[in-house]
């Protein structure tokens, strides 16, 4: 274990160690963030009302759109001159999410993803394959510099280049792949396709995570690649990859609980629910300097598993995430929310608000695509303008979400209209 | 070792420390930092019984201490060495160690070998209190009454020690002194050791953790390494500035 004596630590001593935390972190967001200050003051709470970690249901819960609307550097709790690193997610419009690290944060980060991958087996010996898009994006730098820590091999490729890739694997003997679970299966089948034997290369365990993923896949990533594959989960507002990991058990990702304290609650009431039930997964940050979060609602569904795992370890673990409490798609390991692209669609002009996003999987991959109605007259235009609408949305479109989009306009009035809550998304992938 | 959840402490009306929770494990070093009326000073006299006006729970080997007088913590394991040394200036080395082991001595009543031996014993970690033994303690130089007041504590045969600023007014070169025979208790007698110091930078280079107090909450926890790395720690407490970065 990377740090066996918070890893395996008693659960009583664990609780004082996050008692100590979550009152310090509480006392810090009350002075440093205007956000909280306001908010504790408005529910009238103080900080010293946090006696046991019971009384964390008396906070209020952080959401997406608090750290939206507090763009860019609103929440963060330190001065931006400490702040010695910036990373960014998705937001719900165009505005992304901007996510800043300390030096103690970037610190922390690496140990906490040495953490998950020396949980899944890997050491320094390894020679470890990142083919996570590196950027903004928290999936490659997080990987990267928690492989460092450990003193392994890092191979920065990046994503895409599938044939480079396997080049790359074969002659540089790479041990550990790391990427999304689909882009391991494309890896997967272009192996098979250029006929070359899995078993003549040094590849042997698969960190895989940034999209849901199933036992299916998982099995099929396995046999193909002869691995042992891997589930990992974080989210770049709680601190990005790292957050929990599975074990060689693979029954669970373990969270590491003494930096992050987790509860499982009702997504309709608030309320917590008891440990086992399934529910939206709701982070609150113990130690993070630069942005600590409050009851963050990560709108993940999941489940929390409080026994002692067969590994040793006394952290709780979480199932796999069985879907959203929002309409957030994960597509190719980037986040999409469908308000991002209508945004993009109400600005331009000669199309008509009702539109469809389709999601798909062809073969291993994503795909999206957007349908637009357009007015009678572009309809009935010339296809010199149409193509010409069609290129605009995509260019925005790639342009916002940094994914390429398919765009198709249809004929007015033949989207099907909704009286109550529209639904706009249709998933049609099958994991 | 010792566990304190939510503590609050009390002049009069006044709370010096609001809801602190910490926990010091055997055999580290802890210190707490944080600037004047932070409530450093509060914290220790809750522990050691001094201040009876306290509420939450503090707990020492699995029992709690709140309330307890001062003696019967004294021989549970607990000493204090005060802030500003505090030693009976009119009488000599000898006599302000032997007042040391007086809660011992009065449980035990037994006033021979042991107590002669545990003399001995700070004699020999510090040899200049053996050289001035029949002086009056308060013809002695800052340092050596520093060193007094600690060896005064061991008498008790503390398990663990509260250090409450012992580098206050010394020069530079004691308090390196001082600093290395703290790091020496634990290392050769094993003794835990809760510090309270306003010299964070030296005393987070000796200690394993450290929390930080701002007007009686706390606000941060770490390792030591951690909380001399943090900015914020740097600019409040280790008076670093980097105005000219």
């Amino acid at each position: 274990m990377w740090e066996e004596k918070y890893e395996t630590m008693e659960r009583s001593e664990l609780g004082q160690l996050q008692l100590e935390r979550l009152q310090s972190v509480v006392n810090r967001v009350y002075r440093n963030v205007k956000f909280y200050n306001e908010k504790f003051r408005e529910l009238k709470i103080s900080p010293e009302d946090i006696k046991s970690l019971d009384d964390l249901r008396k906070l209020p819960f952080t959401t997406k759109e608090d750290l939206r609307r507090n763009y860019p550097y609103g929440m963060f709790a330190v001065p931006l001159r400490d702040i010695v690193r910036i990373h960014s997610s998705s937001g719900t419009t165009g505005k992304t999410t901007v996510v800043g690290y300390t030096k103690n944060d970037l610190e922390l980060w690496s140990n906490l993803v040495a953490r998950i991958m020396v949980a899944a087996g890997v050491t320094k010996d390894d020679i470890i394959q990142i083919s996570f898009g590196y950027g903004l994006f928290t999936g490659g730098f997080g990987l990267h510099y928690g492989a460092e820590k450990i003193g392994a091999t890092v191979i920065p490729i990046s994503s895409g280049n599938t044939d480079r890739q396997i080049m790359i694997m074969q002659d540089y003997h790479t041990t550990v792949l790391v990427s999304t679970p689909s882009y391991a299966l494309v890896i997967a089948d272009r192996i098979e396709e250029l006929g070359i034997d899995p078993q003549s290369l040094s590849l042997r365990i698969g960190l895989f995570g940034a999209e849901p993923w199933s036992e299916a896949m998982r099995q099929e990533i396995e046999a193909k690649l002869k691995i042992d594959a891997y589930d990992n989960y974080g989210l770049s507002e709680i601190i990005g990859p790292g957050v929990a990991g599975e074990c060689e058990m693979k029954n669970g990702m373990h969270i590491a609980e003494d930096h992050f304290l987790v509860e499982i609650i009702d997504p309709e009431t608030g309320e917590p629910l008891p440990p086992g039930e399934e529910g939206e997964l709701v982070i609150t940050t113990l130690t993070k300097e630069a942005l600590p979060l409050i009851r963050y609602r990560t709108r993940d569904i999941t489940r929390l598993h409080y026994e002692k795992c067969g590994c040793g370890r006394t952290t709780a673990r979480m199932e796999r995430v069985k879907g959203r409490t929002d309409d957030m798609l994960i597509v190719r390991g980037v986040n999409v929310f469908p308000s991002q692209i209508e945004e993009v669609l109400f600005n331009i002009e000669g199309t008509e608000p009702h539109y469809q996003i389709i999601v798909d999987r062809e073969g291993r991959l994503d795909t999206l695509t957007v349908l637009v109605e357009v007015s009678p007259k572009i309809f009935s235009d010339e296809m010199k303008r149409q193509k010409q609408i069609i290129e605009e949305i995509e260019e925005k479109l790639y342009s916002v979400l940094g994914l390429k989009v398919r765009v198709k306009l249809v004929e007015p009035k033949t989207l099907q209209r909704f009286e109550g809550k529209a639904k706009r998304v249709i998933d049609k992938r099958r994991l | 070792m010792l566990v304190v959840r939510n503590l609050e402490v009390f002049y009069g009306k006044l709370r010096a420390v609001k809801s602190l929770s910490f926990h010091v494990n055997e055999g580290e070093i802890v210190t707490i930092i944080g600037a004047n009326g932070s409530g450093k000073t509060s914290t220790l006299r809750a522990i050691s019984g001094i201040m009876v006006k306290t509420r939450g729970e503090i707990i020492f080997e699995n029992e709690r201490i709140n309330g307890l007088p001062p003696h019967v913590i004294v021989n549970m394991g607990i000493s204090h060495v005060p802030e500003g040394r505090r030693l009976f200036p009119n009488l000599t080395v000898r006599d302000n160690l032997l007042l040391g082991a007086y809660p011992y001595l009065k449980k035990n009543g037994d006033f021979s070998k042991i107590v002669k031996d545990r003399i001995e014993q700070v004699f020999a970690i510090f040899p200049r209190l053996k050289e001035r033994s029949d002086q009056l303690a308060g013809t002695l130089s800052g340092g050596e009454q520093q060193m007094l007041a600690i060896g005064r504590a061991l008498m008790s045969r503390p398990r663990l020690l509260l250090l409450d600023e012992p580098s206050m007014g010394l020069a530079p070169v004691i308090v390196n002194e001082i600093f290395k025979v703290i790091e020496e208790l634990r290392k050769d007698m094993g003794v835990t050791i809760l510090l309270v110091e306003q010299n964070a930078r030296k005393a987070l280079e000796i200690s394993d953790r450290g929390y930080v107090l701002e007007s009686g909450s706390l606000v941060y926890s770490g390792s030591s390494e951690e909380l001399k790395k943090s900015k914020e720690i740097q600019r409040a407490y280790l008076g670093k500035s980097d105005f000219f970065e």
